[in-house]
């Protein structure tokens, strides 16, 4: 089996390339300690596995991210590397190149989105480039589709030996010592000429990976003249040689076109959208306009055709058949009562929730959201956070989780770890189908907006936060903020759908686990009791659980033992709780739902109540991405308490001071 | 080669040092290809300190005003 490594700087669609190379996601996994999921999948018709690496832009890393590829060329060895590069950047995609063809290992180099470079008045002569170069050169458009075969046919033809790497001129010094340690290091290490080369001049580069390998490894050739190195900054004098090696092939192999296209989309567009005094209400207005889409003129007409369809005809066919066939009450009452009725009616918020995250893949594909970052980060550095922390945060709007995960991108470790703990704070859609609910039940007007208002409750709460832990963690002011600003792309309806789908799917997944076991525990609950089966629900477990801890959560508003229970069960995950609620108080759906809340809860304690779910604590899958990506179960077990003594101050202040009032 | 904006609209200004920055920030700006003879248009630049929008090898970056500023010599 031969593996290909598929590296790339940021953003030169490595993943698209994968998607269209490779049958599907074969598997997301994990690999020796490091907690990042890395995706493999096999090309078509073939046994050579092609394997996912995040964008990196030097194999000398600065986040969490880019650290992965480092450590996968080290330790895991490909037989082959493709590496992908934006043709329109080829200058300083070439940098990584360099590197790469220095490891030697046959690599073949993709200039994607060859189209642009064209539409430039630009192109390379590709047989000069490969001779440069030392390896096979493609021309790929994986957007559009372009290319793609013969790089499949290229892939698969080249033979997974060790080829002959790249070598630089550097000086005469550098080079020198180059050859001393890399001599040294295959007498005394054993190990071979060529990963030692590549070893030494990475060592010499100040790449702190290689520096722990080789510390780890006790490379004394390597440690010895370690300080001898930076003296004499070979840093800086690599770089130069690879600079002036860049310049001298493309200025060789540059061929100008005579047709320029002049439409400039990107320039049109963000001469609008990164406007200086525009560009922060555009932003608004967008968000605005996706929860409209999802809220009120799309996803909530589906829904509720949804929810009609299962708490109708599917729970009363359901419950006929299991009368017909004679099952035991007990039982249909689990399934009907318990299971379609709690289940159905999280699963009747797919519709809400597929649209949000459509939304979301729209503005990822287009290239909307390093613009976001851009406009926000003047806001984010009053926070001491930047721009880039405003990404996690939207896509944990979809869920925390995966924007907890996006949080690698963010350069500093402290900076990272305030995104994470406030990253609980984004109303992720889990929370939806609650919000739904309650705002169906008290407000026949501006749903959209009441749902709105807990969304910028959250991000005001998240930057509030963000502020004490800036104080509280020392961060310093000056944060490292650059970021790219792509091109704009036309988003393409089939990558739309895959990343909807991907964001989605673990919906209802849980749907089929986490949710359909919290129904059923919670439905045990409420019909046993120390007595055995329980008529009556208010002699059964959960009853008596929810009582104990009732007094505590009158002050806001709270006056049912029922709503504690199901807010119990939200830990699990967030679902849960409005299925959970259909559960105790034995309804059929969220239509009689509805009915019931109005005797329970003035608008104003429905309000406070969706303010305490939308802030206490995070559901264990977050829990878990905290522990995993900060290291530690101390901040996870910090977020619990935290999360909820804040969800309790809030709501009661907004019950308290609100009932002054009404 | 072919400039995506016109020269006369847009300002532009030669990276003059990099040694007063940090090295994280110096790094990043490395591998963009970015270092001291840079030519970087200025396509914009946001009020109240805020980031300055570069364009250089056909590549648009968003960097922070005092990151800029540094690159320019000043402070």
């Amino acid at each position: 089996m031969t593996t290909v490594a598929l590296l790339g700087n940021p953003n030169t669609g490595k993943t698209t390339l994968f998607n269209e190379l490779t049958d599907k996601y074969a598997y997301v996994g994990n690999w020796e300690g490091v907690t990042v999921d890395k995706k493999m999948g096999k090309i078509r018709h073939s046994e050579m596995v092609v394997v996912d690496l995040p964008g990196i832009y030097s194999l000398t890393p600065i986040t969490k991210d880019e650290a992965v590829a480092c450590n996968y060329l080290l330790n895991d060895s490909p037989d082959m590397i493709l590496n992908v590069t934006n043709a329109s950047q080829l200058k300083r995609n070439l940098l990584l190149s360099i590197e790469l063809l220095e490891f030697g290992r046959p690599v073949v180099l993709a200039l994607n989105m060859i189209d642009d470079l064209k539409a430039n008045g630009v192109t390379y002569d590709f047989d000069e480039l490969a001779k440069r170069l030392g390896c096979q050169v493609r021309a790929t458009n994986a957007r559009k589709k372009s290319g793609l075969d013969q790089l499949r046919q290229e892939l698969l033809a080249t033979p997974p030996e060790t080829t002959a790497p790249l070598h630089l001129a550097y000086p005469a010094t550098v080079q020198d010592a180059i050859a001393t340690a890399t001599q040294q290091l295959v007498a005394d290490d054993q190990l071979t000429p060529t990963f030692a080369n590549w070893l030494a001049i990475q060592f010499m580069n100040r790449n702190q990976i290689v520096r722990r390998y080789a510390s780890k490894h006790q490379l004394q050739p390597l440690l010895t003249q370690q300080d001898a190195y930076d003296k004499q900054d070979f840093e800086e004098q690599i770089f130069q040689t690879r600079l002036a090696f860049i310049d001298e092939t493309l200025t060789a192999t540059t061929k100008y076109l005579h047709e320029v296209s002049n439409a400039n989309l990107t320039a049109k567009i963000d001469r609008i959208v990164t406007h200086p005094l525009l560009g922060l209400p555009i932003f608004v207005g967008i968000f605005l306009l996706m929860f409209k889409l999802s809220f009120d003129w799309i996803g909530t007409p589906l829904s509720d055709v949804m929810d009609a369809f299962i708490s109708g005809p599917l729970s009363a066919t359901a419950s006929h058949f299991l009368t017909s066939v004679g099952a035991m009450p007990f039982l249909k009452s689990l399934i009907v009562d318990g299971i379609i009725a709690g289940v159905g009616g999280v699963l009747s918020f797919i519709p809400q929730i597929f649209v949000l995250f459509a939304c979301i893949s729209i503005l990822e594909d287009s290239g909307y959201m390093a613009r976001a970052a851009l406009v926000t980060d003047r806001l984010m550095q009053l926070i001491g956070l930047n721009g880039k922390a405003f990404i996690p945060l939207i896509i944990g709007f979809g869920c925390n989780v995966t924007g907890i995960m996006a949080a690698r991108t963010i350069e500093q470790p402290k900076e990272r770890l305030v995104t994470t703990l406030i990253s609980p704070f984004m109303s992720c859609s889990a929370r939806l189908p609650i919000y739904g609910l309650f705002v169906a039940a008290f407000f026949d007007r501006n749903q959209a907006l009441i749902v709105l208002s807990l969304y910028f409750l959250g991000i005001a709460l998240a930057l509030f936060m963000a502020k004490i832990y800036q104080w509280v963690f020392k961060v310093k002011e000056n944060s490292v903020f650059i970021i790219e600003l792509p091109k704009y792309h036309m988003p393409r309806p089939d990558i739309i759908a895959m990343g909807t789908w991907e964001k989605g799917k673990g919906f209802i997944r849980k749907a089929g686990t986490v949710i359909f076991g919290g129904t059923v525990l919670i439905w045990l609950l409420s019909n046993l009791g120390p007595a055995g089966v329980v008529t009556n629900i208010d002699q059964s477990f959960s009853a008596m659980i929810g009582r104990f801890v009732l007094p505590a959560f009158a002050p806001i508003g709270i006056t049912s033992w029922q709503t504690i229970s199901a807010l119990m069960t939200g830990i699990l995950a967030k679902e849960v709780i409005s299925s959970s609620m259909i559960v105790l108080f034995h309804l059929s759906g969220q239509t009689g739902l509805i009915a019931t809340f109005s005797s329970l809860f003035t608008p104003l304690s429905a309000y406070a109540v969706l303010v305490f779910i939308l802030i206490y604590a995070p559901c264990f899958a977050t829990l878990a991405t905290i522990k995993a990506e900060t290291n530690s179960t101390k901040w996870a077990v910090y977020s619990v308490v935290s999360n909820t003594v804040i969800a309790y101050l809030v709501a009661m202040i907004i019950f308290q001071v609100g009932s002054l009032f009404i | 080669m072919q400039l995506r904006y016109s020269e006369s609209a847009y300002p532009i200004v030669t990276v003059e040092q990099m040694a007063t920055l940090d090295g994280q920030t110096a790094h990043r700006l490395h591998n963009l290809g970015i270092h001291p003879g840079s030519q970087l248009t200025v396509l914009r630049q946001y009020p109240f300190h805020g980031p300055v929008i570069v364009e250089f090898d056909q590549q648009k970056v968003g960097i922070r005003y005092v990151v800029f500023k540094a690159l320019l010599g000043g402070h």
